[in-house]
């Protein structure tokens, strides 16, 4: 006998009770999650004077900011941009060769890389430096490049990731057809693969940017003191004490700018898929 | 621009599984020859292999009597159309048309004017500027086509190019092909499992079954004249009744009906398409039969008898009559084949 349809209880539902309004209440709640951390930062930023319990400052300033106006911050800026941009320059193509041969190996060899690619999510990063900052010392690597080498490792998962799902809806038929229309292998990574990947290598390259440009212990332990980052100010700030605005102003240096970049990433693909 | 095809003994294997064997077939230069087959028939491999996007197990691919092995896809001259357009997406329409030119290195300028040529050609010069996301399904496809075409390409190979079109939108692509073939005559190698679309587009169609060719000629020979059974199965025969040559003549419940000349005497099966039998008043047939179902395929009636007669056990004989019939169920009529002969095979 054939079975008829029955309408779903409540149970079976999958979809979230309440509707449009439920589902508006729970993104903001979750937008309040991600931004209320925030708050304070800001309102310390501009502070001038904040004393317990008053729950607003009782006078603002920005000398937070101004204190940032330094020849140490900017060479901090600076060094957490290089920093930010060399483990991302080198962890995105090793992402994408590594995602590469995840996908294209055989089953076995191919689970080995993934696994390998996923590790250092499972080191400690404490660990991991712990163990290497004495083999970069024999090897008299410079401070930079040693930050940059075992960042690489740590950001290697994030790009690999990204390329691994990129990869999982792409068609390789675009690159037959391109060969077909008479493109050189190159010519095919040229004009097809890369364009098509594009967005992934974005989101890769931002990914590892933000571990060079937030890290602090890595850069700390393997740097020696001599590599001075953004993070490396804010940690010292932060250990003083009376130093709150400065701090707050330090926190915002570092978390605005990978916004304005998500930001720069984010809202045109999102206005062409509109389109 | 055309070039004359040849697969000479070609075999492809995957493992153990033998997907193409010793596969011979010749397309001449500015014809359109069909490769019809079910699913996993090796249609498309044969193809892949051409576009030298695949590598045979053994025998060979010749393009005007050169042999293809080593020769990378893109120096082959052929063009490949995908069952998806595919066109790419960060592209927009003309320089989708436009990418075999820039390919060679041509200015973007002048490849753009080339590709112009070739979107009038499937009427979307309008539409050369927008995004290849932005087009409906039957205009990727005519991108595509013109895409390909711009290549300039010795010989068009289509892989089911229009199965995802609606019949309306395939019929105008039908249309367009035509349109191409008088302007530019290329050779045209098409995978199918449409035996309209075959019958429509192809001079010739080659049967696929299992990874052999079970039949290649003219589109009426493979429907009129099938080599097997199954040949007469895949171009959608309905008709095979057991019997017996003997002297020329096949005798069944269909009565005798004379077939080709040559046939030996012997068991033969003798297939009659179900547009070659026509219903006649009992008595004036070959055989009478029962109506026993009748099936409106829209313009088209098919009327299923129940023969018996003399000559053999009974069978099922299928009749496509044009508009409604003026036979009910149970009804017997006589049957009469419209030529008053036959076809017969042996397997």
């Amino acid at each position: 006998m054939i079975p008829t349809l029955q309408p779903a209880s409540a149970s079976m539902r999958r979809t979230l009770p309440g509707g449009t309004p439920m589902r508006m209440v729970l993104g903001l709640l979750l937008v309040g999650w991600i931004l209320l951390p925030l708050v304070p930062v800001l309102l310390w930023s501009v502070a001038g004077s904040w004393f317990a319990p008053a729950v607003l400052p009782s006078s603002y300033s920005l000398q937070g900011f101004s204190a940032l106006a330094t020849a140490d911050a900017a060479r901090a800026a600076a060094s957490s941009l290089c920093l930010g941009a060399g483990v991302a320059v080198t962890a995105t193509p090793l992402g994408y060769l590594g995602a590469i041969a995840a996908r294209e190996l055989p089953a076995l060899p191919g689970r080995v890389v993934e696994l390998v690619l996923l590790a250092p999510l499972a080191i400690p990063p404490f660990a991991l430096v712990m163990g290497v900052n004495v083999a970069l010392l024999r090897l008299s690597t410079p401070p930079f490049a040693g930050v940059v080498l075992v960042l690489a490792v740590t950001a290697l998962p994030y790009t690999a990731f990204m390329f691994r799902s990129a990869l999982a809806t792409y068609d390789h038929r675009f690159e037959e057809v391109a060969r077909s229309l008479g493109a050189t292998t190159s010519q095919t990574a040229r004009h097809v693969r890369l364009p098509l990947l594009a967005g992934a290598t974005a989101r890769a390259f931002f990914l590892a940017f933000l571990v060079g440009w937030g890290d602090y212990i890595t850069t700390l332990l393997i740097g020696g003191g001599q590599l001075l980052t953004l993070p490396m100010l804010l940690g010292s700030a932060a250990s003083a004490t009376g130093n709150e605005q400065l701090t707050a102003a330090l926190s915002l240096a570092i978390i605005v700018p990978p916004l304005v970049l998500l930001a720069a990433l984010t809202l045109p693909a999102s206005r062409n898929r509109r389109k | 621009m055309s070039s004359r095809l040849e697969f000479r003994g070609l075999s492809r294997a995957f493992g153990q599984a033998e997907v193409l064997h010793e596969v011979s077939l010749t397309v001449e230069p500015s014809r359109c020859v069909a490769l019809l087959g079910a699913s996993g028939s090796g249609k498309s491999t044969l193809l892949r292999i051409a576009a030298g996007l695949d590598d045979p197990s053994s025998g060979q691919v010749l393009v005007d009597g050169s042999d293809l092995d080593g020769v990378p896809s893109e120096e082959r001259g052929l063009a490949l159309v995908f069952q998806k357009p595919l066109l790419f997406p960060h592209l927009n329409v003309v320089d989708n048309v436009a990418f075999s030119a820039r390919m060679t290195g041509q200015s973007r300028k002048a490849a753009r004017r080339h590709a112009m040529a070739y979107l009038e050609l499937v009427h979307l010069s309008d539409l050369a500027r927008r995004s290849a996301g932005c087009l409906s399904g039957g205009q990727e496809q005519r991108v595509a086509l013109a895409r390909a075409l711009a290549r300039n390409p010795r010989i068009l190979l289509l892989d089911e190019p229009f199965s995802s079109l609606d019949s309306r939108l395939r019929d105008d692509m039908y249309s367009l092909v035509e349109d191409i073939r008088a302007e530019l005559a290329p050779t045209i190698v098409l995978v199918t499992h449409d035996r309209r679309e075959a019958s429509i587009l192809a001079d010739s169609i080659a049967v696929l079954d299992e990874g052999r060719i079970l039949q290649h000629g003219p589109v009426a020979q493979l429907h009129y004249q099938p080599a097997t059974l199954a040949v007469n199965r895949i171009l959608g025969g309905l008709n095979a009744l057991s019997g017996r040559v003997t002297g020329g003549i096949h005798q069944s419940v269909f009565g005798r009906v004379p077939v080709q000349p040559g046939m030996v005497d012997g068991p033969a099966f003798l297939v009659m398409r179900q547009e070659a039998i026509r219903i006649v008043v009992t008595g004036e047939g070959t055989a009478v039969g029962s109506v026993t179902g009748l099936k409106s395929l829209g313009a088209h009636t098919l009327v299923r008898t129940e023969v018996t007669g003399d000559h053999g056990p009974s069978g099922t004989l299928t009749i496509d009559v044009a508009g409604e019939p003026d036979v009910t169920m149970g009804q017997v009529v006589g049957l009469k084949p419209v030529n008053d002969s036959g076809w017969a095979v042996t397997r």
